[in-house]
């Protein structure tokens, strides 16, 4: 559809030799992402229904290419929106040939950031408020923190904290635990002045170690990944979390933990089929082991049934529940589920007699639910300070959720 | 494509189609809603789905609620629901069910709603895995309507190997056996048998079929069974038969088929006659007895025009069945033949037997005379269909078919391929590739010649297949080169669909018919230059074999002239540069000479392209620089910087061939490098030439093509007849010029002309006794280093060069002649021995057995002989190696030698723990497995000192290849060493067997002695290592 030539040494014909080979195969799922015809590498990635490939005849290194490659998808998100099709490329092809110049420069990748891709590149249509320098250009594109303008303004001073987390757990039918960990993310939306420089803590077990810790509960994090803002050499060095950030929105870190979680709810399966597979008696109770000051919102509870279900008798305490078809299970949905609180479930099922007798698989329990306030690794952030020159006053604001990810339980 | 080509197969299938549908169980599609819904029309009644679906609000609905479905989950949730639905309303509220399993509160509108319901989601894909009892219900019912539904669902939803099958299995004998059991609606009485036959054709399933086949059978002979039921039955019996071959045999069967061919109603012909070819294609002679009746129905129908009206097409009568009957006589191609004398046959009176025969023979040519292009689509296209049938079954004939016959035929044919309609002519030129096949055809066809060219332009691509095809099939000597010509013109315009299936038949044609073989070489060139990607490498490489097996004539150079002249422009085709590297690496010496074309210049001519080449061209490059190297010398410097460049390619090939031709200078000797880059001797002659291969991949066995590229033309066998005699000529003339030397050799016509020399045996003369110490020592020597001479006296020198990893070894052996004179019948015998396995290698004729064989070496060459051995079990010798052969004086020289391979060549060292090897060598104490021996020191030797034990551990490590144990020697004057001796036997577990060996030297410097010590698991490894051990101290 677009391509841009960088090095002279592939030439325009090889596009239609990866057509052939790789868009008209269909196979894209079970090949490997790069492919060499005639010589030459083709590294491809797939949004929607479109290709991008970069081509090489060169010894590249693949996670560069395929870096870049991401990069570009992502900006063409930013610019053409979320779910940019075909049409939304044709349309804006000069906007798309400018972005590609912008960000490779004979085959090396360039300035990928998409604010500050922004400000130089909007088609026409909009000028920057403030037009920059020409010297300001060159240190803002070639200097070392791409991610932020200088000379931001804000009335008031605020910093947004949320830590996201989602529990994924598959216990077994006799209750033990096959797979558990969480996965969190930070995200932060700051409103700053100027280039602040912020300092970021979390009950992190290594930090606290060492500072001699206050004796509060810690967390061992297994792995980390930074924004790119953040100093890695700092933390390598001390631990500490220190960055310029960004303007607005951006994920500071996300991170993941498979020791000492806090389940937020167990689950106690009893289910038992009777009479040679005719009837199903079903008996479920879920217990929300948080503290009862908190509550966990959309408890949604999938109890799977056999596909010949016929007839489902349902009692629950509270919620509601009722036997969905479309999914193959009785499905419990509970608005508030108060902490430290029980619930039962009891189902008779009837089941139709089959043509061809087969057994059940039994698939899992799954649940669906948010619990705000509350984070099942235990992390939580312990401090953000925020340097600046002009040394304004700051608002903070944390928010913690956790929710589920895959909750499974056996039956 | 096809089926919408040829009228007979489209309207043959049309029949199959209708009557017994097939049906794939795992994967219904939409397409299936349509058959399905045909074949209930087909029944006879009309609308039943429609009046269903009209009177059922809720089946309507939900069918145009599915249609309706936005996308496929939509869709999997609306069905889902509606199971769900389904499931509760076949449950009785109570909970009770019938004996049978259905829901008695159901009453029969909502059953019939369901089971409709559950019926169209089955066939839009969906697993339905319950309502059985329902179905059953419903076809137990004695209403039509409900029956219907039944049997519908029965047949969908349904297998043979279900269950409740048995149940339900003695209402379908029932509905089908008894005729008038319908009740009183008003569908015909045989509607349940219908209904059962088509219900029993659908439900597969090998115990239905066996327990139901009899009843199937008895209806449809039964006099009562209306033609309708008939009709039904026969296919449905066929589709029984086609799922189980063996279920019908042609003794039993063969009067029946009799009875119904004697039928009245064309439409029960039709059937049985389906039936009739099905079971006679799988096995025809069963069958025989049945021409007659074919002949006769297809005398009713052509010569007598007797049909009913109902069964006329555009005023032909019944093609379908006249199709079946004439693809039934084509089971039998030598009917006529058996006819002319067929009074040897008992069964047939002669009389009746060549009456039907005549009488087929006119039903034939009235085909063939009658038919004619008529205006009228339908009409001519039902013909045509049936004439192309004919035809048909005068090819299948042959040649026993009289010759009038094969002219209308051939007549016929001719005015279809030059006729506008595309399917006509499609038809014509497939069929007229098949009559060209037939013996004396061809000069017939030739006159069609023009006319298929023409074709060969033809707008539609499938058209043009054909007519190449045919132009292939009518290909033969005389017209080859017109052919291939035109061929090769028309290829410059033939688009890319076409082009590789053309140029694959251009290269077999020319090489099948070409008279001069220039001619073959200069039309695969034109090939290459106007189509070159689609020039296969199968196709070059037979150019090269050909080329290299013709020495005959001047084609070799012609070839290398040509290719040159086609590889000198700065552009031209990778396959063309290809070819002219092999053949000018190959050749180009013969016109080295002629102007303009040097090894230089050719050198310069091929090198232009290396920069664009690709790497299996360039590998082909570098192998020719290194042969035009080798042949001129100004080459050299020339081909050098290639070289050197190339041994850094990225290309695992090019680098190896670059970096082994740059070395081969220094590392052989100047003959061994002429005798490697020689030509390569002729190629082998294969039974099918890969091109044949190639197009028998593309179009199956059978093809007319295939079949006619396997046939040997005129032009081959003489070709081969000349090539094999000038083999004969060549091999008599020089059989010992193939032995060892390079073309430049000045002894290659020297030793024997032909004749065995006389020179007597009996007075063989042996080893001179004056070099038999010396050749003790370089055994010895060789025992213990990688490689040395063996043997050497005025006459020949024997060297050695081995090398060993774990239990195995390579061993290569050289002869030298030092003489001045060559050393013919020069044979080397290697012992065989069990415990060793020996596979050898070498120069040819080196190896012969035979006394009068073996092979010359010239003056200041070798022969040399590879051996690679494996140790199977423990041994304490080194095999035996007899040298002969006879000096120009006719002196026998026959000397016995040994080759040092004993068992420290298969040791692999151990290094162990001074506690480890001390342990190990106490548990080893006893007298079999112990071996010692004093030696004393050489007489003359320096004294023994801790520079002279050195040197003893050093044979223990390097030259016996054990592992020196430090720290168990308290004294410098012993030295231990551990080992292990591999060998490739297996145990029970199928590891190797490995022997632990223990060596101790214990010197005593005053008495000058040294008292050698082994130990290992098997006595005579002991007593091997001890004596290598012994050998080489005291050489130490």
């Amino acid at each position: 559809m677009i391509s841009r030539q960088y090095r002279d040494d592939v030439g325009r014909a090889a596009a239609d030799s990866f057509r052939l080979q790789v868009v008209a195969a269909k196979e894209t799922g079970t090949d490997a992402p790069i492919k060499r015809i005639e010589n030459c590498s083709f590294l491809y990635t797939r949004h929607l229904n479109m290709y991008f490939v970069a081509m090489t005849r060169s010894n590249v290194n693949p996670a560069l290419v395929f870096e870049y490659l991401f990069q570009l998808v992502k900006i063409l998100k930013a610019y053409l929106g979320e779910e940019f099709d075909e049409n939304a490329m044709r349309n804006n092809m000069t906007l798309i040939y400018e972005l590609m110049d912008e960000t490779m420069d004979f085959g090396y990748p360039q300035n990928c950031a998409v604010d500050v891709l922004r400000l130089y590149i909007n088609l026409g249509n909009v000028k920057p408020q403030d037009e920059p320098e020409p010297s300001q250009l060159t240190s803002q594109i070639t200097g070392a923190i791409d991610w932020r303008r200088e000379g931001i303004r804000h009335k008031k001073n605020e910093v947004y904290i949320d830590v996201l987390e989602s529990v994924n757990l598959l216990l077994s039918s006799t209750g033990s635990v096959l797979r558990n960990e969480v996965q969190g993310a930070v995200q932060m939306n700051t409103k700053l002045t100027g280039m602040p420089e912020c300092k970021f803590g979390l009950n992190d077990k290594l930090v606290i170690d060492k500072d001699k810790g206050d004796g509060k509960q810690t967390v061992e994090i297994d792995d980390c990944t930074f924004h790119r803002c953040v100093r890695l050499g700092k933390f390598d060095a001390d631990r500490t979390i220190t960055f310029i950030p960004p303007d607005g929105e951006f994920e500071l870190m996300h991170y993941r933990v498979t020791d000492n979680i806090n389940l937020p709810f167990r689950v106690i399966p009893a289910v038992q089929e009777e009479n040679n597979m005719t009837k199903v008696s079903i008996n479920v109770k879920v217990i929300a082991s948080f503290s009862d000051q908190l509550f966990a919102t959309h408890v949604v509870i999938k109890i799977p049934v056999p596909k010949n279900t016929s007839k489902a008798k349902i009692k629950n305490s509270f919620g509601r529940a009722k036997y969905e078809p479309e999914q193959n299970a009785i499905v419990w949905r509970v608005k508030r589920f108060a902490g430290k609180a029980e619930c039962i479930i009891t189902a008779d099922v009837d089941l139709m007699p089959m043509t061809r007798p087969k057994p059940w698989s039994r698939p899992p329990i799954q649940l669906e639910f948010q619990v705000p306030m509350f984070t099942a690794s235990g992390v939580h952030v312990r401090f953000l300070r925020v340097y600046d020159k002009s040394g304004y006053h700051t608002n903070r604001w944390v928010r913690y959720i956790t929710k589920a990810g895959n909750y499974q339980i056996r039956i | 494509m096809l089926q919408v080509r040829s009228n007979s197969s489209r309207t043959s299938a049309c029949i199959v189609h209708a009557a017994a549908p097939h049906r794939m169980r795992k994967t219904p599609s939409r397409l299936l809603v349509f058959k399905h819904f045909k074949s209930v029309l087909i029944w006879g009644y009309r609308g039943q789905l429609q009046n269903m679906s009209s009177q059922a609000r809720g089946l309507h609905n939900f069918i145009s609620e599915l249609r309706n479905a936005k996308s496929k989950e939509d869709e999997k949730q609306r069905v889902d629901k509606e199971l769900a639905n389904i499931r509760k309303q076949f449950m009785p509220k109570g909970g009770k069910l019938n004996d049978d399993g259905s829901n008695p509160a159901l009453n029969t509108y909502k059953r019939k709603k369901y089971v409709w319901k559950l019926v169209y989601i089955h066939i839009l894909g969906y697993e339905v895995d319950f309502g059985h009892p329902e179905v059953l219900v419903l076809v137990r019912s004695s209403k039509y309507g409900e029956k219907n539904v039944g049997y519908t669902a029965l047949s969908l939803l349904m297998r043979g190997d279900d269950p409740m099958m048995n149940s339900i299995r003695s209402d379908i004998v029932k509905d089908l056996t008894k005729p008038t059991a319908a009740g009183k609606s008003n569908a015909p009485p045989d509607a349940a048998q219908a209904l059962a036959i088509c219900a029993i054709a659908n439900i597969t399933g090998l115990e239905l079929i066996q327990s139901m086949h009899m009843e199937v059978v008895q209806t449809m002979v039964a006099k009562s069974s209306s033609a309708n039921v008939k009709k039904k039955a026969a296919l449905c019996l066929l589709r029984l038969a086609r799922t189980n071959p063996k279920l019908v045999t042609g003794k039993d069967f063969v009067t029946q088929i009799a009875q119904l061919l004697q039928d009245r109603h064309l439409g029960v012909l039709t059937s049985s006659m389906s039936l009739l070819y099905g079971l006679a294609s799988q096995a025809p002679n069963e069958y025989e007895s049945l021409i007659p009746y074919a002949v006769h129905i297809l005398g009713m129908l052509v010569l007598k025009k007797a049909c009913a009206r109902e069964y006329l097409y555009y005023r032909t009568p019944s093609p379908w069945l006249q199709i079946k009957l004439l693809k039934f006589l084509q089971l039998y191609p030598h009917a006529l033949a058996q006819a002319g004398d067929s009074s040897t046959s008992p069964e047939t009176s002669p009389a009746s037997g060549s009456a039907h025969i005549s009488q087929l023979t006119n039903i034939i040519s009235k085909i063939l005379t009658e038919t004619d292009v008529s205006d009228s689509i339908n009409k001519s296209n039902a013909d045509h269909a049936v004439l192309f049938e004919a035809v048909n079954l005068i090819i299948c004939w042959g040649s026993t078919s009289q010759q009038a016959l094969r002219d209308g035929a051939m007549k016929l044919l001719g005015k279809f391929i030059s006729v506008r309609e595309p399917n006509i002519r499609y038809l014509g030129l497939m069929t007229m590739a098949k009559l060209a096949q037939l013996e004396g055809s061809g000069e017939s066809i030739k006159k069609h010649q023009a006319t298929v060219l023409v074709s060969l332009k033809d707008a539609d691509i499938s058209v043009r297949r054909r007519a190449l095809d045919l132009l292939f099939v009518m290909c033969d000597t005389d017209n080859a080169e017109r052919i291939v010509d035109e061929l090769v013109a028309h290829l410059v315009i033939a688009d890319a669909a076409i082009r590789e299936e053309m140029v694959l038949k251009i290269a077999i044609l020319a090489e099948k018919y070409a008279t001069d073989l220039r001619w073959y070489v200069d039309t695969i060139l034109k090939l290459i230059s106007i189509s070159g990607d689609h020039v296969s490498d199968a196709i070059w490489h037979r150019v090269v074999q050909i080329v290299t097996n013709h020495p005959q004539g001047d084609l070799q150079a012609y070839t290398a002239a040509t290719l040159l002249v086609a590889a000198s422009p700065r552009r031209c085709h990778e396959t063309t540069v290809r070819v002219a590297a092999y053949i000018l690496g190959e050749f180009g010496f013969l016109i080295a000479e002629r102007p303009g074309m040097s090894g230089e210049e050719q050198f310069r001519i091929l090198h232009q392209h290396w920069t664009t080449a690709d790497p299996a061209t360039r590998a082909i490059l570098v192998s020719s620089y290194a042969k035009l190297a080798n042949l001129y010398e100004e080459c050299r410097p020339l081909v050098a910087p290639v070289f050197a460049k190339s041994m850094n390619n990225v290309d695992v090939e090019i680098q190896q061939r670059s970096a082994e031709y740059a070395a081969m200078r220094e590392a052989f000797s100047p003959e061994a490098v002429e005798d490697l880059l020689r030509e390569m001797p002729p190629f082998e002659e294969k039974k099918q030439s890969a091109l044949e291969q190639r197009l028998r991949e593309k179009e199956g066995d059978d093809s007319a093509a295939v079949v006619k590229a396997a046939r040997p033309s005129a032009a081959e066998r003489k070709r081969a007849a000349q090539s094999a005699a000038a083999r004969v000529a060549e091999e008599t003339q020089s059989r010992p010029q193939t032995a060892d030397e390079g073309p430049a050799s000045p002894m290659r016509n020297g030793a024997t002309g032909g004749s065995i020399p006389e020179f007597d045996r009996s007075q063989k003369v042996g080893i001179p006794k004056e070099v038999i110490p010396a050749m003790r020592k370089a055994f010895s020597n060789l025992c213990t280093s990688p490689s040395g001479v063996l043997f050497e006296n005025s006459l020949l020198q024997v060297g050695v060069k081995h090398e060993y990893v774990g239990a195995q070894g390579r061993i290569s052996v050289f002869f030298g002649n030092l003489s001045k004179a060559p050393l013919s019948h020069f044979r080397a015998d290697v012992e065989e021995r069990d415990h060793l396995k020996i596979q050898k290698q070498g120069t040819q004729g080196l190896l012969d057995s035979d006394e009068n064989g073996g092979c010359t070496v010239a003056v200041r060459t070798q022969a040399k002989m590879l051996l690679s051995v494996e140790v199977v079990a423990p041994f304490d010798d080194a095999p035996a190696m007899r040298v002969s052969f006879v000096t120009e004086e006719g002196e026998y020289h026959e000397y016995p030698l040994r080759l040092p391979i004993v068992a420290t060549c298969f040791m692999e060292p151990v290094t162990l723990e001074a506690g480890a090897f001390m342990q190990r060598w106490r548990s080893l104490e006893g007298q079999e497995r112990e071996c010692q021996e004093v030696v004393k020191a050489p007489p003359n030797g320096p004294e023994i000192d801790e520079e002279y034990m050195d040197r003893i551990a050093s044979i223990i490590t390097n030259g016996l290849k054990f592992g020196r144990c430090i720290g168990c020697d308290p004294t410098p004057w012993t030295v231990s060493g551990a080992a292990t001796f591999r060998t490739a036997a297996k145990d029970m577990n199928g590891n190797n067997i490995n022997v632990g060996c223990l060596v101790r030297v214990e010197a005593n410097p005053q008495a000058g002695a040294f008292r050698v010590t082994t130990r290992t698991l098997h006595p005579l490894c002991s007593k091997a290592v001890k004596n290598v051990a012994l050998v080489s101290i005291k050489l130490a």
